[in-house]
């Protein structure tokens, strides 16, 4: 059991300890200017990174979702068919009537689609889009390249083909980096 | 060396490093960081994070400088703002991650030279308290502080402040104690 003249004595030695303490400073001034500049360049260089990281990103988000929205229907086929129609007239729709009533513009040429068509909301919806369709789009073309280069070496095609598909590949594995980096950066602010 | 709320400034000299004279705040600073470390370092334990608190700190303290209105002493109220940085510190998830990742790497605070024998066991038996513990023992014992403001700081409750502070006196006064085992002086 301790009593108060323990607790007296125990204070009495923290505070010599605290007394006695060699104190140095970590560093002199100079040094502590040199890394308050550092401190104040890199927070303000923050926040432009930052913003163009989110420029890019709804950039690349806007255009791949454009992209795949037109021309996924069209893929692999000759003629679109009715519903397939449907879906390009709603989403050429919206991106080019944004605001009006949807039911009314949108000539619906299918029982199906007409279905589909009401179980949509009268109002457009906000989604949260990820960079998926982006990373998705940029990793198939760069595939598609891949194909063609190969193709290209083993019939012998000319340096000049080589050369630009290369060039090519180049640029979009440059996009996907800038779009993945984007992404990380966004994520890092959020 | 003083303690940080015994540091006198002259106005004159405030008055310059105000105007953002270099060499004033230079000597200001020359007056105030080995106080200003040592109750940092006392407050956090690990030298890096006390680095790093103790720039922030001094740039926070030259930016408002000239808010300080000279109700308290300058050195009070530096003490104000690097209490407060290392508080927010040590509640931060980062500090308590960091602690689950570093428990058994991070030793006991390194004893600064020509040190006394009594100064080391003071300097192992409070290596040996929690964070957080070592920060009420301090703040109480030492810098004065009561249990009303320790616990507003923390934003806890007056009975943590002081349940703290029992559980550290045993603690150490175990550690401190002529025939203990000073093997048993771990961290808790």
């Amino acid at each position: 059991m301790y009593n108060d003249l323990d607790n007296l004595e125990l204070i009495r030695r923290l505070r010599r300890f605290g007394a006695d303490d060699p104190g140095a400073a970590p560093y002199d001034w100079a040094q502590f200017q040199r890394r308050r500049r550092a401190g104040l360049n890199g927070s303000r260089a923050a926040p432009r990174w930052r913003f163009a990281a989110a420029v890019l990103l709804v950039v690349s988000v806007a255009g791949a979702l454009g992209y795949a929205l037109v021309a996924v229907p069209f893929h692999g086929r000759g003629t679109p068919s009715a519903d397939q129609s449907a879906v390009v007239r709603v989403a050429r729709c919206a991106e080019g009537c944004a605001g009006a009533a949807w039911s009314g513009r949108v000539p619906a040429s299918s029982p199906k689609a007409q279905g589909w068509l009401a179980r949509l909301p009268q109002q457009p919806t906000v989604l949260p889009v990820g960079t998926q369709v982006a990373e998705t789009g940029l990793a198939d073309q760069i595939a598609t390249v891949d194909e063609l280069l190969s193709a290209g070496r083993v019939a012998r095609a000319q340096p000049a083909q080589l050369a630009a598909l290369e060039s090519q590949r180049r640029q979009l594995v440059g996009s996907l980096a800038e779009v993945r980096y984007a992404e990380l950066l966004a994520a890092a602010s959020r | 060396m003083g303690r940080l709320t015994e540091i006198s400034i002259s106005e004159e000299l405030l008055a310059r490093a105000c105007r953002e004279e270099q060499a004033a705040q230079a000597q200001i600073y020359s007056a105030v960081a080995p106080a200003l470390f040592a109750l940092i370092r006392r407050l956090v334990g690990n030298r890096a994070v006390a680095e790093d608190l103790y720039q922030d700190t001094l740039v926070t303290f030259f930016e408002r400088l000239t808010d300080f209105r000279g109700e308290a002493p300058l050195g009070a109220w530096l003490r104000g703002i690097a209490v407060s940085k290392c508080l927010m510190y040590l509640r931060s998830p980062w500090h308590r991650a960091r602690l689950q990742l570093h428990s058994d790497a991070d030793g006991p605070s390194s004893p600064a030279v020509e040190v006394l024998p009594e100064t080391l066991d003071v300097a192992r038996a409070l290596a040996s308290l929690a964070p957080t513990a070592r920060a009420v023992v301090w703040l109480f014992d030492v810098e004065g502080y009561s249990h009303e403001e320790i616990a507003r700081m923390f934003g806890r409750s007056i009975s943590f402040s002081k349940s703290r502070l029992a559980r550290a006196h045993a603690r150490l006064r175990e550690c401190l104690e002529p025939q203990g085992n000073q093997e048993t002086c771990t961290t808790i």
